[in-house]
């Protein structure tokens, strides 16, 4: 009876336009999920062939795959070398991409003002001036498992939901790059999660081990499960409150029909950040995920790529003026 | 208690227990994973990979990516969690007692690459320094003489009264064949008793890999107080 009722619900209807982006959405973020397994067991066949380690290929199931796959190549370097690192320091051929936070957290423990180092941010930077949080939504591996945390909650039928404020991720930003410069270490990798994900996987795939970054983001999923929903993600993460900052004035924003909408709220429902869509007060905490726009039954609710409000914005990133009267329904109390 | 509430309460049942089995099965994984501390034969303590800046400037430059434990083609750079066993430096070796009170205490489980030489050595293929996008490892071209002028991960000391040459037990000479620059960083006297030359010794650690005795007759000091820099610049 279950069975049946998940087959209905399946074949219900092929996605339409916002469906079909959750499903590019899920796509991208379990290809960097696969990748950050992908990477370090290419690494480690590529070290372990370089030493002509036959046994050691051999004896592990995932290197012996790997090994399947390539030694018929003219060039099996150029797939074992191909890609490198995590999505902390992503490393394709000569290409080096690396979180902003990671440029933060260096200049502020080292203290240097320019270095080669800081280019590698350069697209990530650009991306977000545009798109806003996109990266969070998008790509963030850890968003991924905080979201299968949230469905685990709902499962449980887990109610309790503290909630903090909003500004306080960007007083964790400011407090780490404090404690970076005083300390002279970085402090942010420590705590980020996507960071903790590529590099516990790497360490598992690598040394069978894991590291004290394991305990730490198994300690946010129990709290996302019973204590608060999203609270990493809506209240704590550094670089989450980077990426707001950097998209304050983004061009792709959430736009609400106000002659469609019936306020029916299922789009601040459905909200993975607790926004509020329906109101227009997303402000820069919105990762663009779309769930809102797929939630939404009267196709009030799209996006426009435009310039951002003209009347400016306050410390969240919300309207200060003007847009939020035009549009229907109170802010979420 | 009527029908529904008992049906609630099954269902309640049903899902604490199938969370209880999903927890202890995960448990007993975890800890498969988490308990695998690094053991070190005493008097063994990790060193920096090849290139690395000095200590503070390094915790402070490092971005904990581990792209250098990607493509370290010996496999040596390692991540550890802690480390079981590691004392301070050789207290025997000439010098050592002193050095110990330079050496600041070493916060692991940060990420940040270190070699464990008495597992895996360094062969001084210099890939980290070239991978890292911080330089923190600072690239050093692969040549014998730039190393050798470049490279200080530490200097070995030789414990004399466990090496098997010096306790006149045997012949061994296992670290002379394993040095890169043997007979220039280890001599052989004519008993067969080694020696390190500390302005030679570029720290790969490979003599302590090869070291046949389970509790290491060679160690390598690593040069992570500020002032070691300028006694090896001697």
């Amino acid at each position: 009876m279950i069975l049946r009722g998940w087959l209905s619900r399946r074949r219900r209807r092929w996605p339409g336009g916002a469906r079909k982006v959750q499903v590019l959405r899920r796509t991208l973020q379990l290809l960097v999920l696969a990748l950050l397994f992908a990477i370090p067991t290419l690494s480690l066949y590529d070290n372990l062939r370089n030493q002509r380690d036959e046994v050691g290929i051999q004896s592990r199931w995932d290197t012996r795959l790997v090994h399947r796959l390539v030694a018929d190549l003219e060039e099996p370097k150029a797939l074992t070398q191909a890609v490198r690192g995590s999505v902390w320091t992503f490393k394709a051929g000569e290409l080096v991409i690396s979180d902003p936070l990671a440029v933060v957290d260096f200049v502020a423990a080292s203290r240097v003002p320019w270095d080669r180092f800081l280019i590698t941010a350069l697209l990530p930077v650009l991306l977000s001036l545009l798109l806003g949080r996109v990266f969070c939504g998008w790509l963030c591996p850890a968003d991924l498992l905080f979201e299968l945390a949230g469905k685990a909650r709902n499962w449980a039928g887990i109610k309790t939901d503290v909630t903090f404020s909003r500004g306080t991720k960007t007083a964790v930003l400011a407090a780490g790059v404090v404690a970076a410069v005083i300390l002279g270490n970085q402090v942010f990798a420590e705590i980020y999660p996507p960071r903790i994900v590529g590099a516990e996987l790497y360490l598992w795939i690598t040394f069978g081990t894991f590291g004290a970054g394991a305990w730490f983001f198994l300690a946010l999923i129990a709290f996302e499960i019973f204590v608060s929903r999203r609270f990493w993600c809506r209240y704590v993460c550094p670089g989450g409150a980077l990426y707001a900052l950097l998209g304050r004035y983004r061009l792709l924003r959430l736009e609400v029909d106000p002659v469609a909408c019936t306020e029916c709220r299922l789009c601040n429902v459905s909200c993975e950040l607790g926004l509020d869509p329906m109101g227009g007060r997303f402000g820069q905490d919105c990762n663009n995920c779309g769930l809102c726009v797929r939630a939404c039954g009267h196709d009030a609710l799209n996006w426009r790529l435009g310039l951002p409000p003209s009347g400016g914005v306050d410390r969240l990133g919300h309207p200060e003026s003007g847009v939020a009267a035009a549009t229907p329904g109170e802010p979420a109390p | 208690m009527n029908r529904r509430q008992f049906l609630s309460w099954l269902r309640r049942l049903a899902k604490t227990a199938a969370a209880g089995v999903v927890g202890l099965a995960g448990s007993r994984w975890l800890r498969a994973g988490f308990l695998g501390a690094e053991a070190a034969p005493p008097a063994q303590r990790p060193i920096r990979p090849p290139g690395a800046l000095p200590e503070a400037r390094f915790r402070a430059a490092c971005t904990r990516c581990l792209l250098c434990g990607e493509v370290c083609s010996a496999m040596c750079i390692a991540f550890p969690s802690r480390i079981e066993g590691s004392q301070p430096p050789l207290r025997r070796a000439p010098g050592a007692m002193e050095r110990q009170e330079l050496a600041p205490p070493v916060w692991r489980g940060d990420d940040t690459p270190y070699i464990l030489p008495w597992k895996r050595a360094c062969n001084l293929c210099m890939r980290c320094g070239e991978v890292c996008p911080t330089g923190a490892l600072r690239p050093i071209a692969v040549d014998r003489q730039t190393i050798a002028r470049e490279v200080r991960m530490g200097v070995a000391l030789i414990d004399r009264k466990v090496c098997l040459p010096w306790t006149r037990t045997s012949w061994c000479g296992a670290c002379l064949t394993a040095c890169p620059y043997r007979q220039r960083a280890i001599t052989v006297d004519h008993q067969g008793r080694p020696t390190v030359h500390p302005e030679h010794c570029v720290g790969c650690g490979l003599c302590v890999e090869v070291c046949p005795l389970r509790y290491k007759a060679i160690a390598v000091d690593p040069p992570f107080a500020p002032d070691r820099g300028a006694v090896r610049a001697e």
